[in-house]
């Protein structure tokens, strides 16, 4: 009942000061000489919901969103099915854009049209792929150390991002040792990286 | 609906064979999004198919942690029988299990000696061995157990399975309603014993609202 009352949710505020944080994040990376880049691609992964008007026309509505008026971006969107969870129907919103500042714009853009229309708590997180050079206490490798390929995972529900690394190899099917690395990469460069590991859910297979 | 840990399709449907009541209950992989709420999930199954290092599965060890305060039944198996360890330690502030630091050469013989044949010690009262259906001295073939050393048991768990070299092929947590770790994958083998895949059925059985 409070939480009705006063809300639980991130506020659309901290939601993109959390967002451009991440573009802070890679200028600051620039300007310290760390190797890290954004690829062109965020997804924004939900729970659809046939009820509500606006997820369920919902390509219509982010072309709306996206391409109509004075805030109008040349961002890409696709949905997408999610074919890995078997057990659960989810879906994904597909963002495609080459200036990571638009995709930012964007990709907030999407998910706070989706709050103003009653889908709030049908969003799960926001994902942004990224390629980083980053090593682990005791690797073995060569110098430099080669560069990484890794997700960084936005909760809406705390507002927060956490590093997924994949890795088919592992038996745990992710690289937590890299995953901390870049934790802690990250956050000395202002991210806010949730500090629960048991928060830091996987996202296997990814549509990007 | 019960919780999963490390545990894929192909497993699942392997121990669905073995309890096809599994086919009918809802899972969930609690390592994965979407969140789940833990009290929704009546029970608990962690596994892993090889041996794991620690550092390897910190989610996983911290979901399990979680999950050990709801009370409700758990069953690890196999290399999840590692991570259930690493959980318990980690609740009492001590180090987790990290496989890493062990011997490979050393682990690797005694896996493959394991495997063939091993003669193990069910605990006289343990739930283990009160589920399987006796205690006492059992020699198992084709079965590949991964014993984990003696000092590396959390001091919450009892030992209920013992090898001859005195690793803890199994273990339970007294207190606990119902929580058993085995280093075997009882899916793993048709030459499971007879009565070991009662454990399963048990779990099942307690999941049951």
């Amino acid at each position: 009942m409070l939480g009705r009352i006063f809300g639980t949710r991130t506020s659309n505020d901290d939601m993109w000061s959390s967002m451009s944080s991440l573009s802070v994040m890679f200028s600051k990376f620039k300007d310290a000489g760390v190797v890290a880049s954004p690829r062109r691609h965020a997804g924004v992964i939900f729970e659809p919901d046939d009820s509500n008007q606006f997820l369920s026309d919902l390509k219509s509505n982010l072309d709306d969103v996206l391409y109509v008026g004075p805030g109008a971006t040349k961002t890409a969107v696709e949905l997408r099915d999610d074919e890995y969870r078997n057990s659960v129907n989810l879906r994904w919103i597909i963002l495609d854009d080459g200036n990571f500042d638009d995709l930012l714009n964007s990709t907030y853009t999407v998910a706070n049209a989706m709050r103003h229309n009653d889908a709030g708590s049908n969003l799960l997180a926001a994902t942004f792929h990224m390629d980083i050079v980053i090593s682990t206490p005791g690797d073995n490798l060569p110098n430099p150390p080669p560069m990484v390929e890794a997700y960084l995972i936005y909760r809406f529900d705390l507002n927060a991002y956490y590093p997924f690394v994949p890795d088919s190899n592992l038996e745990a099917g992710r690289d937590s040792a890299l995953e901390n690395a870049i934790a802690e990469a990250t956050g000395d460069y202002g991210l806010n990286v949730n500090k629960v590991r048991a928060n830091w859910l996987g996202l296997w297979d990814m549509p990007f | 609906m019960i919780g999963t840990i490390g545990i894929n399709d192909c497993h699942w449907q392997r121990l669905c064979e073995i309890d096809s009541r599994l086919n009918s209950i809802q899972r969930a992989d609690l390592t994965e999004l979407p969140t789940r709420k833990l009290e929704d999930c009546s029970g608990l199954l962690i596994s892993a198919a090889d041996a794991v290092n620690g550092d390897q599965t910190l989610v996983a060890t911290e979901i399990a942690k979680r999950y050990i305060e709801t009370g409700h039944p758990i069953l690890a198996i196999a290399a999840g029988a590692y991570i259930l360890n690493d959980a318990f330690s980690d609740r009492r502030g001590r180090q987790g299990i990290r496989r890493a630091e062990h011997d490979d050469t050393a682990t690797s013989d005694a896996t493959a000696d394991h495997h063939s044949r091993t003669t193990v010690f069910l605990t006289v009262g343990s739930k283990t061995a009160m589920t399987i259906g006796g205690s006492g001295w059992l020699t198992i073939r084709d079965v590949e157990i991964n014993p984990l050393p003696m000092a590396d048991l959390s001091p919450e768990l009892m030992p209920s399975a013992i090898t001859e070299d005195s690793s803890v092929a199994a273990f339970e947590m007294i207190g606990h309603r119902w929580a058993i770790g085995v280093t075997w994958d009882i899916a793993d083998s048709a030459a499971m014993p007879k009565g070991f895949t009662n454990l399963l059925e048990a779990f099942v059985d307690r999941t049951e609202v």
